[in-house]
């Protein structure tokens, strides 16, 4: 029903745009890794000895099994909250479920930054933990093992991606015909058979969409460590940020970033194959130990406070006149707030922020939209790399992507600026649109177009008429949501700025100098506004659902 | 001449007590069971008896509480109050997991993630059975709905009608004392729903086991049962076989519901029926009255009908003449519009013949109109 213009005028756009700012960039970073650098010049003699490197250093093999084990424990972790919780929500929410599934999402889109930067005042030696502990009488001294430790780097990743892991379990639970349930104590198993043998293996593909994530996502993570780690805390991508940083070896960082992305695209896979195994073949026959608690509701409540408290307290001391720390909180203020509004560096990075993400939001929700109807009507050869390649930066750590633009921006030499940081959102953040916009189309109906042509519209008037007023919902949720992520990004944004900063710089140059109440403040605002884009954007999306 | 004995014909509305349950003994008894959903009161302090071994089915339209009773046998909901005895003992305070019941679920429910023989195998391994008795017995309820060959197979890659086999072979592997079926075949196209009705009827009296069908379709309760219990509104309307809820329905409701019916009112004065165009006896107090006459009872007092009854052998024939205003032709029967001369209308079903048209006489049976209530 398309015609060949149509099918042409919407794919040929973003797949010459995602060609020349993703496909490029990404083999550059592979070209790279084959190279090396003599006297701070990179030489292109085609060698192996990167990668070689990378498995003789010691150095390097110690931070690759500290990684390991840090992505490892941050996905058990996240498994053990995020599963009881979905659980809790699916099966023994009642009417309170959808209000607690947005509590449980909204933390989703709350800035990175902001959360990690709550993490630092809580742990700190003159953090809030310690304050507390002292004030309890449980330590005399500041516990300064808390804070710079791997132990703080799964703590706050764990905070983090545990609202990551929960998303696909509790889709999965939530699309366990009930009834199947019934059948089974229907046919006398008790609650935990019921549970091991019907309502845990239809839930596996959520869990392990839910641990591919957060393990991918931990194993490419430099912020964290770079924020609450420590020297002990260090972890591959902080090697791949300093070898192209101070160290000056883009080579050897393009190699490890290289293994990164490989190790990431082979866990993905596999854990595609694995589900599709599972799927198949399933024992029925299994021994079960594991008893379902009555305690659950309780658990479930321990989860939430888990993932709120630290946003709790970065409020509630963003008030407190004596600063960040000590516990109980004693003075309240607004003169923290004060401060901020009169402090103008904060505000022109703010500004920054505000036209960068515009911008992003118009070049991504563009293509975004061409890339989506591309992969709804149009049939080119190579359409599923094209897809694979749209959405990489969705599922790729931030740093891989930031590099790889880095090394295209200094090959065309582009200088960097805030146009460099445009370019990067506004193409990372393609993925989220075609994603947002794809499944709108899905759920538009095709007849309508039909029927429009039908009726003597041109494919032009139709598109106009029909198909964009059918997507508009779609369209506004998708805009906000890139705002918001445009807003708060950082881990792509941190190799592709120049002289000008972006809000989320702005906030980790001073986190650097240390910790100050403003910004609590500047967080607490974040928060605010992150929390009414995304419970805007929520709506917006279950109105079109239910449309 | 006799009139209609109204004593039979006239049984008291929603009766279920033990003098209209089937031979056998009694198996489950529910006992003045209510069920609120909020404000919504589903189930009105209902009462009824299953007979050991018999076939009973629970009609109704939906939203008149027939499954909801079902899932308050099964157990995945409790009763208001009320309650539910098994047996001999107590039902509705057991987990579903505990009871000796078993359903059929409308829309089959087998796991998805369990082949064929594991699906029929999952009750058995719930209840610990031997582990050298699970492949036969397993076996033995495959063969029973012919369905040895799918043992290996994926639920998915099923049809419709071997998904309902496999949900039977599954449920009745367990040996429940009581099978519940929701709408089983409600899934399924027209000719192999009447193929697994027949599948169905033959299969309970090969095992012996007591069902509990639940559906919303009257010819296939008619086609099955050994009882019907008709539910409106969340109250039984009446209890009784098939052949005695047709030709005795106790209210205008059932008749309507179960078959098509005219349902004439009347003025009793000394025992005589007044119905605008014709009267006919019926020995009841004077007042009004409400009757059932069933289309196929009146025919053409015309004696070049063929298949016409003759006049006299009819007891107490009452005559009336009406044009026809329609002929709905349906092959072996057509159905006749009529309106008689003090304008009601009336609904005629007799044997096909020619076209008919204009006014003609008509007559039926004075004991085939039945005094129902309300």
């Amino acid at each position: 029903m398309y015609s060949r213009t149509y099918k042409l005028l919407v794919s040929l756009p973003p797949i010459l745009w995602v060609s020349l700012f993703l496909l490029v960039p990404y083999l550059l970073m592979f070209l790279h890794s084959f190279w090396t650098v003599r006297d701070g010049v990179i030489l292109h003699q085609w060698n192996f000895s990167n990668y070689a490197l990378l498995f003789k250093n010691p150095l390097y093999i110690e931070v690759l099994f500290r990684t390991a084990r840090i992505a490892a424990s941050v996905t058990l972790l996240s498994l053990l909250l995020g599963y009881p919780l979905a659980y809790f929500l699916s099966f023994h929410a009642g009417p309170r479920k959808e209000l607690l599934y947005q509590l449980v999402i909204v933390p989703l889109w709350v800035s990175y930054l902001v959360r990690g930067y709550a993490w630092k005042t809580i742990l700190g030696s003159d953090g809030v933990l310690n304050g507390f502990l002292q004030y309890l009488h449980l330590t005399h001294g500041p516990v300064s093992a808390l804070l710079y430790s791997p132990f703080a780097v799964v703590l706050m990743l764990t905070h983090i991606y545990t609202p990551f892991v929960f998303l696909p379990i509790y889709a999965s639970l939530e699309h366990i015909p009930r009834p199947l349930i019934e059948a089974s104590q229907d046919l006398g198993a008790s609650p935990r058979k019921t549970f091991f043998r019907v309502i845990l293996p239809l839930s596996l593909p959520g869990l392990l969409a839910g641990a591919t994530f957060a393990f991918v996502l931990s194993l490419g993570d430099f912020l964290a460590p770079l924020l609450v780690g420590g020297p002990s805390g260090t972890m591959i991508a902080n090697l791949v940020q300093s070898l192209f940083g101070a160290a000056y070896d883009w080579p050897l960082g393009a190699a490890i970033s290289v293994f990164i992305l490989i190790i990431t695209l082979a866990m993905l896979s596999l854990a595609q194959r694995v589900e599709k195994r599972w799927s198949l073949r399933m024992s029925a026959t299994s021994a079960n130990s594991m008893k379902r608690s009555p305690l659950l509701g309780i658990y479930a409540v321990l989860v939430f406070a888990f993932i709120y408290l630290p946003i709790v307290v970065l409020v509630v001391y963003s008030f407190n006149r004596d600063g960040v720390g000590g516990f109980p909180p004693r003075h309240f203020t607004f003169d923290w707030y004060r401060q901020l509004f009169a402090d103008s560096a904060i505000w022109d990075s703010v500004l920054n922020s505000l036209i960068v993400a515009a911008g992003a939001v118009a070049l991504s929700l563009t293509l975004g939209f061409l890339a989506a109807l591309a992969l709804d009507r149009a049939d080119f050869p190579g359409k599923t790399y094209f897809r694979r390649l749209v959405l990489l930066p969705l599922i790729l750590p931030g740093i891989i992507t930031g590099l790889s633009l880095l090394l295209f921006a200094v090959r065309i030499q582009l200088d960097l600026s805030l146009v460099t940081i445009f370019l990067g959102h506004g193409t990372a953040l393609i993925s989220v649109a075609t994603t947002e916009i794809f499944a709108g189309l899905q759920k538009t109906d095709r007849r309508q177009e039909e029927a429009s042509l039908d009726l003597g519209a041109t494919p032009w008037r139709t598109f106009w008429l029909v198909t964009l007023p059918n997507l508009k919902l779609s369209l506004i949720a998708a805009a906000l949501l890139i705002f918001t992520l445009s807003m708060d990004e950082i881990a792509v944004t941190f190799f592709l700025y120049g002289r000008e900063y972006t809000l989320p710089l702005e906030i980790w140059g001073r986190l650097r100098r240390g910790i100050t109440p403003e910004i609590n403040a500047i967080s607490t605002l974040i928060l605010l506004v992150s929390i009414i884009l995304i419970t805007v954007w929520y709506r917006l999306r279950t109105r079109s659902d239910r449309q | 001449m006799t009139t209609v004995s109204l004593k039979t014909a006239l049984p008291t509305a929603a009766s279920s007590g033990p003098a209209s349950l089937a031979a056998g003994s009694t198996l489950l008894e529910v006992r003045a069971v209510s069920k609120r959903f909020g404000p919504r009161e589903v189930l009105k302090n209902l009462s009824l008896e299953i007979a050991a071994g018999e076939f009973l089915t629970l009609l109704g339209e939906s939203g008149s509480g027939k499954t909801t009773l079902l899932r308050l046998i099964a157990g995945f909901e409790q009763p208001t109050s009320g309650e539910i005895w098994m047996r001999g003992s107590r039902l509705d305070t057991l987990p579903p997991y505990h009871r000796r019941v078993n359903t059929v679920f409308q829309q089959y429910a087998l796991f998805p993630h369990l082949n064929v023989s594991e699906n029929v195998a999952y009750g058995l391994h719930a209840a610990n059975a031997p582990k050298s008795e699970i492949p036969s017995r397993v076996n033995d309820a495959l063969a029973m709905v012919r369905m040895q060959e799918f043992a290996a197979a994926k639920p998915t890659k099923l049809s419709g009608g071997q998904q309902q086999r496999v949900a039977l072979a599954r449920a009745l592997v367990n040996r429940p004392e009581l099978l519940l079926l929701d709408e089983p075949l409600s899934a399924l196209d027209a000719n192999l729903r009447k193929e697994m009705q027949s599948e169905l009827k033959s299969l309970q009296r090969e095992v012996g086991i007591t069902f509990l069908f639940v559906t919303h379709d009257q010819e296939e309760a008619m086609a099955l049962s050994d009882r019907i219990a008709l539910l409106r509104n969340g109250t039984l309307e009446q209890v009784a076989s098939p052949r005695e809820i047709y030709g005795h329905p106790a209210t205008a409701y059932t008749a309507q519901f179960i078959g098509q019916t005219n349902l004439l009112r009347a003025i009793i004065r000394d025992g005589v029926a007044g119905c605008g165009a014709f009267q006919f006896p019926a020995a009841l107090p004077d007042g009004s009255a409400l009757f059932s006459l069933r289309p196929e009872t009146i025919s053409i007092a015309n004696n070049s009908s063929p298949t016409k009854p003759n006049s006299a052998q009819l007891s107490s024939p009452v005559r009336f003449t009406a044009t026809i205003r329609q002929q709905i032709y349906s092959g072996a029967t057509e159905l006749l519009e009529l309106e008689t001369d003090s304008g009601a209308i009336l609904r005629a079903r007799i044997p096909s013949s020619a076209a008919l048209s204009g006014t003609h006489e008509f007559i039926f049976s004075a004991d085939d109109a039945i005094a129902v209530h309300d």
